[in-house]
């Protein structure tokens, strides 16, 4: 994995863009080190099968906790999800993505990588 | 001057499918065969608790036990919609229901009711439509 965080500069540009090159079941922890809230989710899936990114209002996640926002993305495939009002994790953004929906899921996207790119304030 | 018909492709919906008192019974198959998602938008001003849009590419999701492919939170009091270019293909059908946020929550309890589980009604009217063609 290799995670990306883009200065934050309070004044003229507020938002934070965090991007995470390969995101998979290992949960990438507290994304934005506060609480924040999402405005726009990039999924590029180049694996061999839907993918399913799963974001937890929570500074840590593992399989058994239940995610807030759940998206899936068909592979060779990415989308960009636009929440223009913004949805608030009021803990923290936390971040797994796996091939199964729903709250279980443990297995890594195969045959590529998934990319994924948040735009918190 | 001159119009120009602009064939606008795959990248945008041709229908709304419309619920104005979505709950926690799952709507099934609403598009009546396999379709694409382009976004939903939810409505939860009425209500003092989270709810969560559950989007299945089923025919007949169980809620709370089969696993939804979306999941889309939007928290009390808010309006909250996502949208995304080019949808998402679903090959099944497209099934939904919402399901409300325990109060824990509120008080700092993790949430319970966004994955799989979940079902509880909301407690007071959620307005959601859903982009698809």
């Amino acid at each position: 994995m290799a995670l990306t965080t883009s200065p934050r500069e309070q004044t003229r540009f507020p938002n934070v863009l965090i991007l995470e090159s390969v995101l998979n079941s290992t949960a990438v922890s507290d994304l934005a080190g506060r609480p924040a809230d999402v405005t726009t989710i990039d999924i590029d899936n180049q694996s061999n099968a839907a993918a399913f990114v799963k974001l937890y209002d929570a500074v840590d996640a593992s399989v058994s906790n239940v995610p807030v926002i759940i998206i899936m993305v068909m592979n060779g495939t990415r989308r960009v999800v636009e929440l223009p009002t913004g949805v608030a994790f009021t803990k923290g953004i936390t971040a797994r993505c796996v091939t199964a929906g729903g709250t279980a899921g443990t297995g890594n996207p195969a045959g590529g990588n998934v990319g994924v790119s948040i735009v918190m304030r | 001057m001159t119009a120009n018909q602009i064939i606008l492709g795959s990248n945008i919906c041709t229908d709304v499918i419309e619920d104005l008192t979505v709950n926690a019974t799952a709507q099934n198959n609403v598009t009546g065969a396999a379709a694409t998602l382009f976004g939903a938008y939810i409505d939860n001003t009425l209500n003092s608790t989270a709810v969560y849009l559950k989007i299945w590419n089923h025919a007949s999701p169980t809620v709370g036990t089969t696993a939804p492919d979306f999941s889309f939170a939007c928290p009390a009091g808010k309006v909250v919609q996502y949208t995304w270019a080019g949808g998402v293909a679903m090959g099944v059908a497209i099934s939904y229901a919402c399901v409300a946020e325990t109060a824990s929550v509120a008080t700092g309890g993790a949430p319970v009711a966004g994955g799989t589980a979940g079902t509880t009604s909301p407690a007071k009217n959620v307005t959601i439509r859903i982009l698809v063609t």
